[in-house]
């Protein structure tokens, strides 16, 4: 049973989290309209960036952040039966978070922030933007030490026990974050603040993006992590059957924290900054990354099959139609699934150094992450807040039914926005463009995928709408007289009694990050200070 | 030896690249540092000499005729982003720019004096200039958008929205004396002036017409 405090705790996190997916959303259908250049009335460069960046950083930093804090603190409290640990100290991540949110927002809005979401200095913004993400993510690491403490006080408690699954996972995230974010943390502190305050003149962009690379891959783990925990501990209990594999679930978990870390000169494969020997051994990372997210499609789709056999389906592919096709949650896993399989293709080409080269800077690369970012994960974060509203509300949830048509259109929605998207990047679209104003038979070949990716975008907008719509008809809705729905975690098919240390603990594995993290960027950060290079003054504001 | 000649025959045209940054002012720590040290308060003093010319408040002139004698437009030089008018002030002292007053004036104006000048004149309030009803409809398409058939990129890309400038050598141009603005940019386009950084101006000014840096000028001259 999950206090009343606590269940205030996590819908304060939501709220935040959905208030800024739905601001996000409009901003998103705008500039697709903005980029095809159909509509002159809305030609504005400065207005598109603006609109960029703060679709970026709503979607990527606050959604996501919010949303992960706020599912974190559920998880740890109904897995481990037992109440926040220092809820003082999560409410001050909370406000924490929320005031570097509202500080980055002004100068977003105002155009003095036009970074594209990004910290790729030189190119500067407002210091009130880099202060603002940089209490945003501080706010963040207090929710980090609140689950860190509660896992470790689990343990004490419960010697020799496995930790629940749910637990482990969002544990595994939030040590993820831990190390994630210091890349970020040290380029804002010591070189965009300084930088944005006229402390320091010039500031050497090659280590700024070899620190922002440090960030810049794991935290798609960090944003997808949610998404593989409902996969293990809520679709197949949700789907009438249980999980495959406990233990090959927290191996999944385990080697996204740890090799989802040293990984991120895949985004600078082009950059002369680092020379090709470091870029092929973060490249081998991120294919062998390529194997949790592969072992999970192998687990949740065994896990599908035992529930569909256990609801009477037969033969090679007859348990899929036996599924609950209209539960939310096992629907959104199977289109989750689907673009998984399509953007999980995309991510191999984007991890290949030559076909890397093939797609760098076009349209293909915002292609590919809308459809794992907000395809796979973002639906996810739908399906588990139709699951969790109605226990964190005391009320059922509106409409099942305009849950499942919300989640049809957004998959449409993303077909039809993300296909052309990468068909632009193939025929050679730049991303990172306001309009395409050279008008040759290349350009004027690329209208007809915008105007599709117009269309898909509206779509998309209308299902974001009926997200929001459900989620405030069922919080405003009288409470019934007796409403009781209780959290249900999968139990795996073989109960698991004991675990080696290894699958139930991290200080090991704490150990390996630290001795890759070392080796993978501990000579490409440190070159900087040992040669002689030259800075470059701001740029952008 | 003759080998050695062949190579310095085919590096020629390399070297000869190389050579054409247009100015010998490079942003550096040192140099941004030269700039932003620079006092406000010698260089008021400093500027007394300049008013002759430049205005009381730096505000420059259009062309005019005084005494049936023709007198060049002078640039206004308040508002003005002060690394680029450092930058200009050395490349007169260093001969990569060429005017028939300013390059023997800037002899006389050392790198700490250009500093001081530069300072003082980016603190003056940006000149208000006469606006007409002209029509600015095809100026505002060129910093808008540019001209994708003639790969002419847009304006505001460097010249920022509000022709503000960038921070580092890129001119503000907002409030800048129209017929200045047209003999720059007919002067990048004859190759006259070439002190811009790898030649990025001339590139551009070559391929605008006269009509179209005429729309630029009094765009530019009217903004705030």
């Amino acid at each position: 049973m999950v206090s009343p405090a606590d269940r205030k705790l996590t819908i304060f996190h939501l709220w935040v989290a959905f208030a800024a997916f739905i601001v996000a959303s409009f901003l998103g259908e705008y500039q697709v309209l903005e980029r095809s250049g159909f509509i002159p009335a809305l030609d504005s460069p400065t207005v598109y960036f603006a609109s960029v960046s703060t679709h970026g950083v709503l979607m990527g930093f606050v959604l996501t952040t919010f949303f992960i804090m706020g599912f974190g603190y559920y998880t740890a409290t109904t897995s481990l039966n037992t109440p926040i640990w220092n809820p003082k100290l999560a409410w001050y991540g909370f406000w924490i978070s929320l005031t570097g949110t509202v500080m980055a927002a002004v100068p977003l809005l105002t155009g003095k922030a036009s970074v594209l979401y990004t910290f790729y200095l030189p190119m500067q913004a407002h210091v009130a933007f880099y202060i603002g993400a940089t209490l945003l993510v501080v706010g963040s690491w207090l929710w980090c030490a609140v689950m860190l403490v509660m896992f470790r006080q689990w343990k004490q408690a419960n010697p020799k026990q496995p930790v629940p699954l749910a637990m482990f996972a969002t544990t595994a995230n939030a040590l993820l974050w831990v190390w994630t974010s210091v890349g970020v943390a040290l380029e804002v502190l010591f070189q965009a603040i300084p930088l944005a305050l006229g402390w320091i003149d010039t500031v050497d962009a090659g280590l700024a993006r070899t620190l922002f690379a440090w960030t810049l891959h794991p935290i798609v783990y960090f944003w997808l992590i949610p998404a593989y925990i409902a996969f293990y501990v809520f679709v197949p209990k949700q789907a009438g059957g249980y999980l495959f594999s406990d233990e090959i679930a927290r191996a999944a978990f385990i080697v996204l924290a740890v090799f989802g870390l040293p990984i991120g000169f895949h985004h600078l494969y082009m950059d002369p900054a680092q020379t090709s020997s470091w870029k092929l051994l973060h490249g081998v990372g991120t294919l062998i990354v390529s194997l949790p997210t592969l072992v999970t499609g192998f687990t949740v789709i065994a896990s599908l099959e035992i529930a569909g056999r256990l609801r009477g389906g037969t033969g090679l592919f007859g348990w899929i139609g036996s599924l609950p096709w209209t539960n939310p949650m096992v629907l959104s896993v199977i289109l989750s699934l689907l673009m998984l399989i399509l953007g999980g293709f995309g991510g191999v080409i984007n991890a290949s150094y030559a076909m890397n080269a093939m797609i760098h800077n076009t349209a293909w690369v915002p292609g590919h992450f809308h459809l794992i970012f907000a395809g796979t994960t973002v639906i996810m974060y739908f399906a588990i807040a139709y699951y969790l509203w109605p226990m964190l509300v005391k009320k059922p949830l509106f409409s099942n039914s305009l849950a499942l048509v919300q989640l049809w259109t957004w998959f449409i929605g993303m077909g039809i926005l993300t296909t052309p998207w990468h068909v632009l990047g193939l025929l050679g679209q730049p991303r990172r463009l306001s309009s395409m104003v050279y008008n040759t038979l290349l350009t004027l070949a690329w209208k007809p995928y915008e105007l599709a990716m117009i269309f898909g975008g509206l779509i998309m907008l209308c299902s974001a709408c009926l997200f929001i719509y459900n989620l405030v008809k069922t919080q405003l809705s009288p409470a019934p007289e007796s409403f009781i729905q209780e959290i249900e975690y999968a139990e795996p098919i073989r109960p698991v009694a004991a675990l080696p240390e290894y699958l139930n603990d991290f200080t090991l594995w704490n150990r390996v990050i630290a001795v890759l993290m070392a080796i993978s960027f501990g000579i490409p950060i440190l070159q900087f200070f040992f040669m002689d290079t030259y800075g470059s003054p701001g740029w952008g504001y | 030896m003759a080998r050695l000649f062949i190579l310095l025959a085919l590096l020629n045209p390399l070297i000869a690249v190389a050579g054409d940054s247009g100015s010998q002012i490079a942003w550096t720590q040192d140099t941004i540092q030269k700039v932003k040290s620079g006092s406000a308060e010698r260089g008021k003093n400093l500027a007394e000499t300049c008013k002759p010319c430049h205005g009381l408040r730096g505000e420059g002139t259009n062309v005019e005729i005084k005494d049936g004698e023709t007198l060049p437009a002078i640039p206004a030089l308040a508002g003005q982003n002060p690394f680029y008018m450092f930058k200009q002030l050395r490349d007169y002292y260093n001969g990569d720019r060429l005017h028939e007053s300013m390059s023997s004036i800037a002899k006389g104006i050392s790198e700490e004096d250009a500093a001081d000048l530069s300072i003082w004149f980016s603190s003056l309030a940006l000149p208000i200039q006469e606006a007409d009803n002209q029509d600015f409809k095809k100026a505002k398409t060129m910093v808008s958008q540019g001209d994708g058939k003639r790969i002419l990129p847009p304006c505001f890309t460097c010249h920022g929205a509000d022709g503000q400038g960038e921070k580092i050598d890129i001119p503000s141009l907002a409030g800048q004396r129209s017929d200045y603005f047209e003999r720059t940019l007919m002067q990048y386009r004859s190759g006259e002036r070439h002190n811009d950084i790898y030649s990025r101006m001339r590139l551009i000014a070559k391929q605008l017409t006269k009509a179209e840096i005429k729309d630029l000028a009094y765009y530019y001259q009217q903004l705030r």
